[in-house]
Parts: C-alpha cells; sequence; structure tokens
C-alpha cells in the first residue's frame, strides 16, 4: 500500500496498542500475545531481567555484593521487581539499583548472597541525596556562570 | 655522467613518489577504526592511536558537565566522537520527543561530529521504559509511521541521522516484509544513512533463520556509513548479542563477506561489560581491520 495511502493516526494508535502488549509481556508478567513463539518471549524476558541486573551491579556496589555474577537464585525476585517496576530509573542505573535494594530491604527474597545491613541502606540512600544535591548545587553555579559570560 | 645521475635520482624520485601513491591509495581503501567509548576502555583508547574514532552513548551524558576529561583529551587528539542515542524510539509508537533530538544534536555541536545515530527499534510504550532496543512489527502501516518519525528527528538535527539494524532472538508472527526489505524502505525514504551491525544481522540470522549474504546482498550499502562488530555468547540454541564476551567467527566471517562487497568506511568495535585485557581489545580490533 503506497505511505500516502495510510492513515498515520490510526496506524500509531494500532502500533501503541500491539508495542504496549509486547512490553507488558515481556516485563509486567502479562499474557504473551497471540501468535509468539511463547519460548522466544520468556527467553528474551529472562535476558532483559539479566542485562537490567547487570547494570545496577556495575552501578552500585551494594548490588554487586548481594547479588553477585549471573545469579539463578536472585532472577525470581529481579522478575518481581521488574514486574512492579518495569521502567528502569529515569535518573540510571545508579538510581535504578537504589530501587531494588529498597525492594529486597522490603521483602525476604531468598538466594541473597547476604542481606544487606540497615547501615548499607542508610549509606546508599545517604550517597544519592548527596549526589542529587551535588548535581542541583552545580547546575546553579553553571547558571550563573552563564548569566556573567 | 651528470645525465645518468639525473636519470637515476628521477627514476628514484618517481619510484619513491608512486610508492607513496599506493601507500595512500591503500590507507584509502582501508576503514578507519574506532571502539565505543566507555570510562572502563578510556586508558586503553588513550594508549592506542590507531583509534581515528570513538562512539559514545548520548544517553550517559544527559548534560555537557558530564563529559569527561578522557574523551575532551581525544577530541583535542583528533579522534572523532560520534554520539550513538538509544533511546529515540524511532520504531515507536509515539513521536520522538523533542528534548532528546535536541540534547542528541547539543553532543553533536559540542564534538563537532559527523553525524549522530540511533537505532530502528522501540524502547518504549505505555509509559514503560524497557531499556531495551525491541523490533518493530514490519509492516506497511508501522513503515509510515517510522518513517514520520525518522523526518521528525532529521528536521531538528544539524547532522546526518545514521540508522541500524538491532538484534533479536524472537520475532513478530505476521510481518508483512522480511527484515532488510523493512530497513531498505526506511534509509531509501527517509535519505539516512546506514549503520551496519554484523554482529546483529549475524545473531538475527542465526536466531530467526535467514541467509546473511543474501541479507547484506538486499541492503542499499552505497549509504553504508559505518559498521558494528560486538561478541556474544551462544545458549539455549539462540545467539544473545551480549557485548561482554569475544568476538565470534561467524561475524568476522560476515564482515569478509561485506568486505569483499563493498568498501567499508568505518568499523568499531563494541565492548560493554567483563572487560578483558587490552591484549584480548589489541587481537579483536586487529581481527575486524583484517577481515
Amino acid at each position: 500500500m503506497p505511505e500516502d495511502h495510510l492513515d498515520l493516526g490510526s496506524n500509531r494508535l494500532a502500533m501503541a496498542k500491539e508495542q504496549r502488549e509486547l512490553i507488558e509481556a515481556l516485563l509486567c508478567g502479562a499474557p504473551h500475545p497471540a501468535g509468539f513463539d511463547s519460548a522466544r518471549l520468556q527467553s528474551a524476558s529472562e535476558a532483559l531481567a539479566r542485562k537490567r541486573i547487570r547494570c545496577m551491579q556495575r552501578a552500585h556496589a551494594l548490588v554487586q555484593e548481594i547479588c553477585p555474577g549471573d545469579n539463578d537464585s536472585i532472577l525470581e525476585a529481579l522478575h518481581q521487581f521488574i514486574h512492579e517496576n518495569p521502567s528502569v530509573h529515569p535518573q540510571g542505573p545508579y538510581f535504578d539499583a537504589l530501587a531494588f535494594l529498597s525492594y529486597l530491604g522490603r521483602h525476604s527474597a531468598s538466594g541473597l548472597s547476604s542481606r544487606p545491613s540497615r547501615s548499607a541502606y542508610g549509606e546508599a540512600i545517604w550517597k544519592a541525596c548527596w549526589m542529587t544535591m551535588r548535581k542541583i548545587k552545580q547546575r546553579k553555579v553553571d547558571a550563573i556562570d552563564q548569566t556573567i559570560n | 655522467m651528470v645525465d645518468v645521475v639525473a636519470d637515476a635520482v628521477a627514476k628514484m624520485t618517481n619510484v619513491v613518489k608512486m610508492a607513496k601513491q599506493k601507500a595512500n591509495e591503500r590507507a584509502s581503501l582501508n576503514p578507519q577504526l574506532g571502539i565505543g567509548f566507555r570510562p572502563e576502555l578510556a586508558r586503553f583508547i588513550e594508549q592506542h592511536e590507531n583509534i581515528q574514532f570513538v562512539e559514545i552513548v548520548a544517553d550517559d551524558y544527559k548534560h555537557l558537565e558530564c563529559i569527561p576529561q578522557a574523551l575532551r583529551d581525544l577530541q583535542r587528539r583528533g579522534v572523532t566522537v560520534i554520539p550513538h542515542s538509544l533511546s529515540l524510539s524511532v520504531g515507536g509508537a509515539e513521536q520522538v520527543a523533542p528534548e532528546r533530538i535536541k540534547h542528541l544534536n547539543s553532543l553533536a555541536q559540542y564534538f563537532d561530529s559527523p553525524f549522530v545515530s540511533d537505532h530502528i527499534a522501540f524502547v518504549r510504550a505505555s509509559n514503560i521504559e524497557s531499556g531495551h532496543l525491541l523490533p518493530v512489527r514490519r509492516t506497511e502501516a508501522n513503515l509510515a509511521v517510522v518513517c514520520e518519525n525518522v523526518e521528525s528527528v532529521k528536521v531538528g538535527l544539524s547532522v546526518p541521522l545514521v540508522l541500524e539494524n538491532i538484534a533479536c532472538t524472537f520475532d513478530w508472527p505476521d510481518n508483512e516484509m522480511d527484515e532488510v526489505t523493512f530497513v531498505k524502505a526506511i534509509v531509501e525514504r527517509t535519505d539516512t544513512r546506514l549503520l551496519l551491525d554484523v554482529s546483529n544481522l549475524f545473531a538475527n540470522s542465526h536466531n530467526l533463520g535467514f541467509d546473511a549474504v543474501d541479507y547484506l546482498k538486499g541492503l542499499p550499502l552505497e549509504r553504508l556509513e559505518y559498521v558494528h562488530m560486538a561478541g556474544g555468547i551462544f545458549k539455549n540454541g539462540l545467539y544473545h548479542d551480549s557485548h561482554c564476551h569475544s568476538l565470534k567467527k561467524q561475524s568476522l566471517k560476515l564482515l569478509t563477506a561485506l568486505k569483499g562487497i563493498i568498501q567499508v568506511p568505518r568499523i568499531m568495535l563494541e565492548r560493554d561489560d567483563s572487560f578483558p585485557p587490552f591484549s584480548e581489545l589489541v587481537d579483536e580490533l586487529e581481527a575486524i581491520a583484517n577481515a
């Protein structure tokens, strides 16, 4: 069909629906859309979870410490976390890691190599606040510099 | 006697001139070599002067103040910096957010980049950010949406946009066309350039069962701007383009096939995790240069 005969508005609506169904199947535990190879979608879903925890491990030492390596035993807790938080944190993997640590703190996840201590959480949260404050301060300084120049 | 010496000198000069010309021709035939810039690789890149370009993940540098000194130093050395985005989602149903285009353009201007790149994929739907590149169902209707998204990105950029094929372990059940037809249609209709990820192509040919060389022959390779090469792993019969394992010989073989079809302008190595000793990276760069 030639492109100019297509209604982009309705195309976008149909596309949004099919993409939402796929993404919810991969990340939220929703049923697999009709026609897909279920085993392949399951494998893709696991690959996404593993990729996400690798990013967290790189970003936060505490995640590396309590869920070292490509650890199968953490996958159940990780999938539950992803079902509840399908989006990666908008501020990046460090904050995603903090959200995951906080989730683990609230749930008694099995398969952890150690339970993070209260003080470790405290330190992680404090560090996050400090980094945010530093960013805000730096942007204020930059804004003043721009005004002066 | 003087004439004989003059003749000999003239001949020698010609020989040297021709040798230089041949060396220049050979150099122009060799693709530029690059690597994905990651903080863990900064020292390696700094030490290797044969690296002529680096690609940065645009989403990692949300503000210009986040740009590390190592990158500024590379730029000063004359290394080309290419901003590579993971988040435009030109394959998504939503229109591309103008601030994402603006950000990508600001990086291109900062680094004086010759072009920027992103993927033929979607990464978000229904306010869910997947953090991953997902395939678009290949229909005429979706093709029209993707092309409209690409056009909107091009309007907001001061440099050309280059689009990359992605790797998948699954496919949509009711596609109307094959992948190469879809990619070709997008780059031709929107007049964009092509970033061919040879390892992604190998992954898809293995996982989805098609002939990778036929795919190469179906691409508009005259639009080829650069090539990605990365390692991956076979798991349960599927090939995962992990970017944290060594290069596979199948990808190198495919690169050789590509080089047999067209002169490749630039090739780069991607490594995102499980960084090997620098000597292994040197071997991999040599392998892609000599493939």
